[in-house]
């Protein structure tokens, strides 16, 4: 017979599933005798039902946010910052580039520093130069490397016809963005219209520069896929400036 | 226990996704947006890990300052409020560590003891509830019923953020238990 003590210890494990089956049915029996140790069990669970249900926000009573405004402005810009990993820093370098290769190409503005989609214009930079390889490689590397895309169509002539609806499709949700973005434009930022105007230019020069590539070479099909990673660039940067413009 | 320690969040949402992207070319009106958002969210967990307000406030100003400079970081492969809460329970848990060397230092009185020694008890006549019972607890039994019971994290997961045993957290959950059934029968 184990004492009163031993099994009274059982009850957190008990109550977390912890106890091995053998063990579980001994701490039962007991229970079944042992008033103390039912209420003691029946109170713990109170306690965890309770903590659940505690509220998962509390506000605090005074605002906070001028403290931290005041030590963000001497901080670091967060692309600036000093990433914690490895990979991160690979990222981290790219992107002080793409930055790098943008403001090169755009001195008449006054950078604003509140432009979050700077990064598009770098990856279809990339793209675009990605056409260029194509070409010059004639190869098929490229769209190997786009995970997006569908792997192992049957063949370019396949790819080229589950393409024009795609493209379709594409073009009319681009074209409704447009719409949405032209409706709200005078909401934004004159610098962040310049911007967004930027990225498309640039998108739009890599769809062109894609879409002549396509029909020099329509047996392509990485071009066909790069085309589309392409549009699908553009309705990124179209619905990030939509949802900025509702912000 | 809950899915995912801390947070139920676990898609980003688009909104959050444009806003971190602002807040990282250095909008700070985005992220301000981003502050409002989630204050109350690390507030919390800031007051119920720290068991003072003044302290809570301190920190969850520091979470938000250490977010600022590690959006970087942020990959959009979990809900903002999900990285962020991580980030809370890292950094406080990081400066409870250190206070506690500091302690160390200056003591020869093991932290364990010192923590689970003379829990203190609420003013006599006070309407208590739990938050405020939790808030009496001793802050190492306090950081680990916080974390298990409230924020659902793993005695396991909880023993390496904590840096003690797995054996320690458990203890320090029973002594957590124990003292708020008291404090509530």
């Amino acid at each position: 017979m184990i004492d009163h003590d031993t099994m009274r210890d059982r009850i957190d494990p008990y109550a977390d599933g912890l106890l091995e089956p053998p063990a579980a049915a001994e701490f039962e029996r007991h229970l079944e005798g042992c008033a103390d140790c039912r209420a003691e069990l029946a109170l713990l669970r109170r306690v965890q039902v309770a903590a659940r249900e505690l509220p998962r926000g509390i506000e605090p009573s005074r605002d906070l946010w001028a403290g931290i405004a005041a030590r963000i402005a001497e901080a670091p810009r967060p692309e600036h910052a000093e990433p914690d990993h490895g990979r991160e820093r690979e990222e981290q370098a790219e992107r002080v580039r793409v930055i790098s290769i943008t403001e090169a190409r755009s001195r008449r503005f006054a950078w604003p520093r509140t432009i979050g989609m700077i990064a598009a214009s770098f990856l279809l930079i990339a793209v675009s130069s990605a056409v260029t390889l194509l070409l010059v490689r004639g190869g098929s590397e490229f769209g190997a490397g786009l995970a997006e895309l569908p792997a192992g169509a049957a063949g370019a002539e396949a790819a080229l016809v589950a393409w024009e609806p795609a493209e379709r499709e594409i073009v009319s949700t681009v074209e409704e963005l447009e719409l949405s973005l032209e409706l709200q434009r005078d909401v934004l930022a004159p610098e962040t219209v310049e911007i967004v105007e930027l990225n498309l230019a640039i998108i739009d020069g890599a769809i062109a520069e894609a879409r002549a590539a396509l029909e020099a070479d329509p047996s392509n099909e990485d071009l066909t896929f790069l085309l589309m990673n392409v549009y699908r660039k553009k309705v990124d940067l179209l619905q990030s400036a939509v949802q900025v413009s509702n912000l | 226990m809950h899915a995912v320690p801390g947070d139920t969040a676990t898609l980003t949402d688009p909104m959050d996704g444009s806003l971190v992207a602002l807040a990282r070319a250095g909008d700070a009106g985005a992220f301000e947006r981003l502050y409002r958002e989630n204050v109350s969210r690390v507030y919390a967990l800031c007051l119920r890990l720290s068991g003072d307000v003044a302290r809570a406030e301190e920190l969850t100003q520091d979470v938000f300052v250490r977010a600022w400079e590690k959006l970087s970081t942020f990959r959009g492969e979990s809900a903002f409020s999900t990285w962020l809460h991580r980030l809370t329970v890292n950094l406080v848990l990081g400066e409870r560590r250190s206070e506690g060397r500091r302690r160390n230092h200056l003591s020869a009185q093991p932290v364990d003891e010192m923590e689970l020694a003379a829990p203190r008890t609420a003013a006599p006549g006070t309407v208590m509830d739990l938050e405020y019972a939790i808030q009496g607890l001793p802050p190492a039994a306090r950081t680990v019923f916080v974390m298990h019971e409230i924020e659902g994290y793993a005695h396991e997961e909880i023993a390496r953020l904590t840096g003690r045993a797995e054996g320690t957290c458990k203890a320090l959950l029973h002594r957590a238990r124990k003292q708020l059934r008291e404090v509530l029968s």
